[in-house]
C-alpha cells in the first residue's frame, strides 16, 4: 500500500471508529423511581443488601423476587430532630407471601438470666434535667467570680481539701436534690470512712442499720483506685480538681435512699449536682469538691418504702460509682476547663455514663469492644460475673428500648429507661464505627463545647441522623443478615443472642409483619424507626406502598428495604 | 445520538468511495440487519432477569488487503425484549449499541458464487434501559464478538452473506442510591449482511 494512500486512509477509518465509538453512551438517572424500577429489572436486592428511599420517593418501592421468594424487612426512619415530633405512616404490600417465622431469630426464654432488679433511673434522669435547668445560670459565672485566668483552675478550701481528710473525720455535706440548686440545703453528718489514693469514702452517720462496714467502704475505695478512676478517667478524661485533694468524694448517704416516694416503683442508685463545683461565692449549697452521692443498704426499709439488701447494693455501688464519675468529669471539665455556655444534654450525658459503666465491664472481664459477645459469654463464669455487676442494666434497658422502639429514640427529651438504653447502644454502634480508638471518641464528646447532637455531629464528622439510622437498620440485621455493608453490623454486642441468655425474655424488638392486603400504620417519634417484614414473591416483583396522611411521605421519612434471604 | 449515527452513516457512504480509487486493494461498506437472541444468564438469571429475542442492525467498513481476509469496524444496534422491566414500569426494549471492530476472514466463491466468511473481534457497548422519560446505560464496556457464515456474490461489486454471530459484553450499572449491578450480556445474532465493495 502506497504511503499516501494510507496517511489518507487511516485518518478515514480512525474517524469512522471514534464517531463509532462515540454513539456508545452512558447516563446516570436522577429519577429515582426510574432507577429503583431498572435496579428491580436487573434482580433487585440480593441477601444482605439494602435499598434506601427518601421522602416521596418512598411512596412506592419496587421489590424484585428471584427464583426463590425472599424475605425482607421494610424499615421506615423519621429523621428528625424536632424532639416529639410524630410521623404517622401507612404501609401496604403487593404481591407478597408470608416471610418464614424461623428466620427472625431466639424469641423464647432462656433459662440462666442475669435478671433481677435494679435502680429507676428515669427518676435518676429527672434529676439531672432539673439539675442542668437550674444549674445554667450559674455556669456563666462561676469562672467570673472567681476572676480566674485562662487555664487556671479554682483553688478552693474545704474540710476534706488537701491532705486534711482523715478516717474517722466527721464532716458536714450537703446532700440535697430537690428545690433551688444553689439555695437549698439538707445537710449531714458524714464520717470519712476510707480514703484512697483517688477518693475520701464518706459514710453517713445516720445511715440505717444493716449497711456497710468499714472494711466495705475500704473495697470500694480499693475498687475506685484499682478499676473505676482509671478506666472511666481513660475514656473520659480526668475530673477537675477544686478542692485540691487529688480525690472523689463519694458520699454513701440514705438522703438517697429518701429521694424515692412512696408512689415510686423504682428508686435512684447515686446522683451528682454540678452545684457543687460551684463557689460558695456564686452558689451558698456548694459543697465546692469532687462529690457524688450513692445509695446506702436499707434492709428494714427505713429511708424509704424500698428494702435495699447490703449484697444487691454492694453489688451495683461500684457501677454507680462509674456511672457518676462520667458524670462529674463531663461536668466539671465543661465548668472549668473545656469554658462550655451549656451543660450536655441529658440523653447525651446519661449515655455516656452508661459507656463508662460498660467500659468498666470490659476493664473487669478482660475484654474490649468489637468482640461481638453473645449467649456464650453468660457460660464463663467470670465474664458472667463482670456482666452481672456491670451491664445487667444496660441490657435490661437496652431491651425495654427494642420492645418500644418506635416510642423511644436515642436523642429523644422523655426521660426513661428506653432512651437509657438507646443512647448506650446507639453510642457503642458509633464508638465501633467512628474509625476512631474509644479513648478519643469519648474523650472527644466530653470536652467539646458543643453538646448534643452538635457534640455527636462533631464526634461522627457526619450528620449524626445518619448514623442513627443506619444503627436502626443494625439494630435488626446485626448477627441475623451476613450483608456486604458492615454498617449494619453491631461489632461488640451479639443482641440477638446475649438478651435472652442474660434476662430469660427473648429478643424483643418490636417487629411486625406486612402481609398481602393488610396494611400497617407506624407512628414513629423524631429519631425512631419501625420494623415490617414481609415476604417477597417468586419472579414477580412486590410493590410497597407508604403514605401520611394520605399523600405522599414527607422528606422526614427514610426507608430502608433489607433483604433478609 | 441520532447525528453520530448519521455523521456515521455519511462516511460509510462517502469515504470509501474517494478513498478506494487510490487503494490496491478492496474496501467496502456493509449493512446487517436480523435478530438477536439472548443466552445464558442474560435469557435467564437466578435474580429473576429475562431478556428476549429482538431486532438489531449493523453498519461497518469492510477493508481486505488481502484477498481473504481484512478488518472491519463500524456501529451495531440491538433491541432485546424484557417483560420485567415493563411490570417495573420500564419501555419493553433493552438496547444494546456501540461500536464493533475486528478481524474478517473470507474464502470467496469457493463453491460457485458462495463462499464462507468468518469474523472474530472486539466490541465496546453500552446496555440501556429506557421509560419514564429516561433512560440508563451499563458503563461502556469491551467484550467480545465472533461468528462466521457464507458469502454470495451477487454481482462485481455487491454480496450477501447471512451468518450467524455471538456476543459477549459485561454490562455494569452504577446506581447512585442502591447496590451496583453487573449483568452478563451473551446473545446470538442471526442476520444478513449486504456488502457493497469499491
Amino acid at each position: 500500500m502506497k504511503y499516501s494512500t494510507r496517511l489518507r486512509l487511516g485518518p478515514a477509518l480512525l474517524l469512522t471508529g471514534i464517531v463509532a465509538a462515540s454513539c456508545v453512551e452512558r447516563t446516570t438517572p436522577t429519577n429515582p423511581a426510574f432507577e429503583q424500577a431498572v435496579f428491580n429489572a436487573l434482580g433487585g436486592l440480593a441477601p444482605g443488601e439494602t435499598m434506601s428511599l427518601v421522602g416521596a420517593a418512598a411512596a412506592e418501592a419496587l421489590v424484585a423476587g428471584g427464583a426463590v421468594p425472599g424475605e425482607f424487612v421494610y424499615i421506615p426512619f423519621h429523621a428528625s430532630t424536632s424532639r416529639g415530633a410524630n410521623l404517622l405512616i401507612q404501609v401496604e404490600g403487593e404481591n407478597l407471601s408470608e416471610p418464614p417465622l424461623a428466620s427472625f431469630g431466639p424469641t423464647g426464654d432462656v433459662p440462666g438470666s442475669l435478671a433481677y432488679p435494679g435502680p429507676d433511673w428515669a427518676m435518676h434522669e429527672r434529676i439531672h434535667a432539673r439539675m442542668k435547668r437550674e444549674a445554667a445560670p450559674y455556669l456563666h459565672r462561676a469562672r467570673r467570680s472567681l476572676e480566674l485566668r485562662p487555664g487556671e483552675l479554682p483553688d478552693l478550701r474545704t474540710d476534706l481539701s488537701g491532705d486534711r481528710a482523715h478516717v474517722g473525720q466527721v464532716v458536714q455535706l450537703n446532700a440535697n436534690a430537690s428545690g433551688p440548686a444553689c439555695t437549698a440545703f439538707n445537710m449531714r453528718s458524714g464520717r470519712v470512712e476510707a480514703i484512697g489514693q483517688r477518693s475520701i469514702i464518706v459514710g453517713d452517720v445516720n445511715n440505717p442499720p444493716g449497711g456497710f462496714t468499714r472494711t466495705d467502704y475500704e473495697s470500694f475505695a480499693t475498687d475506685i483506685d484499682q478499676l473505676v478512676f482509671p478506666t472511666v478517667t481513660q475514656y473520659f478524661s480526668e475530673p477537675t480538681d477544686i478542692d485540691r485533694n487529688g480525690r472523689i468524694i463519694v458520699f454513701f448517704t440514705r438522703a438517697v435512699n429518701e429521694i424515692t416516694r412512696p408512689t415510686d416503683q423504682g428508686f435512684v442508685g447515686g446522683f451528682f449536682w454540678v452545684r457543687d463545683v460551684f463557689p460558695r461565692e456564686e452558689c451558698r449549697a456548694s459543697n465546692e469538691a469532687e462529690i457524688f452521692f450513692i445509695l446506702v443498704p436499707d434492709p428494714q426499709a427505713l429511708a424509704s418504702h424500698i428494702a435495699h439488701t447490703r449484697e444487691n447494693v454492694y453489688r451495683s455501688a461500684v457501677n454507680t460509682v462509674g456511672h457518676e464519675l462520667q458524670h462529674l468529669i463531663n461536668a466539671s471539665r465543661r465548668v472549668w476547663v473545656n469554658e462550655a455556655s451549656v451543660l450536655e444534654e441529658v440523653w447525651l450525658d446519661e449515655g455516656l455514663s452508661h459507656s463508662a459503666e460498660e467500659l468498666l465491664f470490659y476493664a473487669a472481664s478482660g475484654l474490649e469492644p468489637g468482640s461481638n459477645l453473645g449467649a456464650e459469654a453468660m457460660t464463663n463464669p467470670a465474664i458472667r460475673a463482670a456482666l452481672d455487676r456491670f451491664m445487667r442494666q444496660n441490657l435490661a434497658r437496652y431491651d425495654l428500648y427494642i420492645l418500644n422502639v418506635t416510642r423511644h429514640s436515642p436523642i429523644g427529651v422523655s426521660d426513661g429507661l428506653e432512651l437509657r438504653g438507646a443512647a448506650w447502644a446507639f453510642l457503642r454502634y458509633a464508638a465501633d464505627h467512628s474509625g476512631q480508638p474509644n479513648e478519643e471518641f469519648f474523650r472527644g464528646l466530653v470536652n467539646r463545647g458543643e453538646v448534643g447532637l452538635s457534640n455527636l455531629n462533631a464526634a461522627l464528622g457526619d450528620d449524626a441522623l445518619d448514623w442513627i439510622q443506619r444503627w436502626g437498620v443494625s439494630i435488626y440485621a446485626d448477627d441475623l443478615i451476613a450483608g456486604p455493608d458492615v454498617l449494619l453490623q453491631q461489632p461488640s454486642w451479639n443482641f440477638r443472642s446475649l438478651l435472652p441468655a442474660a434476662l430469660g425474655r427473648g429478643f424483643r424488638l418490636d417487629v411486625r409483619t406486612l402481609a398481602q392486603g393488610e396494611g400497617q400504620q407506624l407512628e414513629l417519634l423524631a429519631g425512631t424507626s419501625g420494623y415490617l417484614r414481609f415476604g417477597g414473591s417468586s419472579m414477580t416483583l412486590s410493590r410497597i406502598r407508604t403514605s401520611s396522611g394520605g399523600a405522599a411521605p414527607p422528606p422526614q421519612l427514610r426507608v430502608t428495604i433489607v433483604r433478609v434471604r | 445520538m441520532d447525528a453520530r449515527l448519521l455523521l456515521v452513516a455519511q462516511l460509510l457512504l462517502f469515504v470509501p468511495g474517494g478513498i478506494a480509487a487510490q487503494l490496491p486493494f478492496a474496501i467496502g461498506i456493509e449493512g446487517r440487519g436480523g435478530i438477536g437472541v439472548p443466552t445464558g444468564g442474560f435469557a435467564s438469571s437466578p435474580e429473576g432477569f429475562r431478556a428476549e429475542s429482538g431486532p438489531g442492525f449493523a453498519v461497518g467498513v469492510l477493508l481486505e488487503p488481502l484477498r481473504v481476509g481484512g478488518i472491519y469496524a463500524g456501529y451495531q444496534h440491538l433491541r432485546f425484549g424484557c417483560s420485567r422491566c415493563a411490570e417495573a414500569g420500564l419501555d419493553r426494549t433493552l438496547v444494546l449499541s456501540g461500536a464493533e471492530t475486528g478481524l474478517h476472514l473470507s474464502v470467496p466463491e469457493l463453491i460457485g458464487s458462495a463462499g464462507p466468511w468468518l469474523r472474530a473481534g472486539l466490541i465496546y457497548q453500552t446496555l440501556r434501559f429506557s421509560g419514564m422519560s429516561d433512560w440508563m446505560s451499563s458503563t461502556p464496556a469491551i467484550g467480545f464478538s465472533g461468528g462466521g457464515g457464507l458469502t454470495f456474490a451477487l454481482a462485481e461489486v455487491v454480496a450477501v452473506s447471512p451468518g450467524v454471530r455471538f456476543l459477549s459484553l459485561p454490562a455494569d450499572f452504577d446506581f447512585t442510591a442502591l447496590p451496583n449491578r453487573s449483568l452478563s450480556v451473551r446473545a446470538l445474532t442471526l442476520d444478513f449482511g449486504l456488502a457493497v465493495r469499491f
